[in-house]
């Protein structure tokens, strides 16, 4: 568990090799959703214990027979459903207060469209107009693998990256243009389905500068696997300098 | 309770069982639950926290 530490230290903001913890959190929600995974965590070790110690000591002490006349038990029953039904409880009521809190969306200071395509993400930044009196947007694809530069990511960079403010509270709409994509990013903890014909909202306040990865999570053709999203959070007077040059 | 068979049969081992592994599966359960949270998730939480803290102060001289 010690060793697993090791791979967490507020800079792990991209799957490794052999990771065996999940991606350092950027947001409240992604926190929220660490807190989540080490309570239901907590509950499974005791389960793992429980069944694995029962398992072995059917098979291991005194004879293979050891539990040959136990053919009805009504206390046992009783226990081992209320057992299992306490603890779904306990790990159902963390879940849901989560999953509840995630839906909210609070007054946001800014909003971006991200409109999933074949095979490309495209953005919208409605709240800002060039000189020419339009909407910044762009289309964001990946880089090709002979394209990237030292220290780009394999599947992960894209050519544009969508640059966001810190702590600022941001609003992602998500839809699709032609089939259901899915809008990623682990650190932030946002999973949105892309679905076309609908607008899906999600809203964050990105506690940290960094980059931060997604991959399209719904399988939509053969480029699938080739649609990452890349979300490059900046201090405020960084993204406002960026905003200028669009 | 019948005495005079050729072996001498043994009562109650069976719910001494069950009682014994459900005990010790808990000893152990419980302990590597407590192991998980305190070793893993708080110091975990605590890396988090002085990140944070050092992270503000930075920002904080940056400005
Ligand atoms: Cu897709």
């Amino acid at each position: 568990m010690l060793i697993m530490n090791n791979y967490n230290n507020m800079f792990n903001d991209v799957p490794t090799p052999w990771g065996m913890y999940l991606q350092d959190s950027a947001s409240p929600m992604a926190e929220g959703m660490l807190e989540v995974h080490d309570t239901v965590m907590f509950y499974l070790m005791m389960m793992l214990m429980l069944v694995g110690y029962l398992t072995y000591s059917m098979m291991k002490f005194n004879n293979k027979m050891s539990y040959k006349y136990l053919t009805h038990g009504s206390l046992l029953e009783f226990i081992w459903t209320l057992f299992p039904v306490m603890m779904l409880l306990l790990i159902a009521f963390p879940s849901f207060m989560l999953l509840y809190l995630t839906d909210d969306v609070i007054d946001p200071a800014m909003t971006i469209k991200c409109i999933g395509l074949q095979w490309y993400w495209s953005y919208e930044y409605s709240d800002f107009i060039n000189d020419n009196g339009e909407t910044i947007s762009f289309d964001s694809y990946m880089m090709p693998e002979e394209m990237l530069e030292f220290g780009q990511l394999r599947l992960l960079d894209v050519d544009s990256r969508v640059v966001v403010p810190i702590d600022t509270h941001i609003r992602f709409i998500v839809t699709g243009g032609d089939v259901i994509h899915s809008f990623t990013v682990p650190a932030l903890g946002f999973k949105v389905d892309a679905t076309p014909g609908r607008l899906l909202q999600i809203s964050t306040i990105i506690t940290r500068e960094g980059r931060f990865y997604g991959q399209c999570s719904e399988i939509c053709g053969v480029a699938h696997s080739e649609m990452p999203m890349t979300i490059e959070a900046v201090s405020l007077p960084k993204f406002l300098d960026w905003l200028n040059e669009q | 309770m019948v005495t005079n068979t050729a072996t001498t049969r043994i009562f109650g081992s069976l719910k001494k069982k069950i009682i014994k592994d459900i005990v010790v599966s808990f000893a152990i359960g419980i302990p590597a639950a407590y192991a998980w949270w305190y070793t893993f998730h708080v110091d975990n939480q605590k890396k988090r926290e002085a990140w944070y803290i050092a992270y503000a102060a930075k920002k904080g001289n940056e400005q």
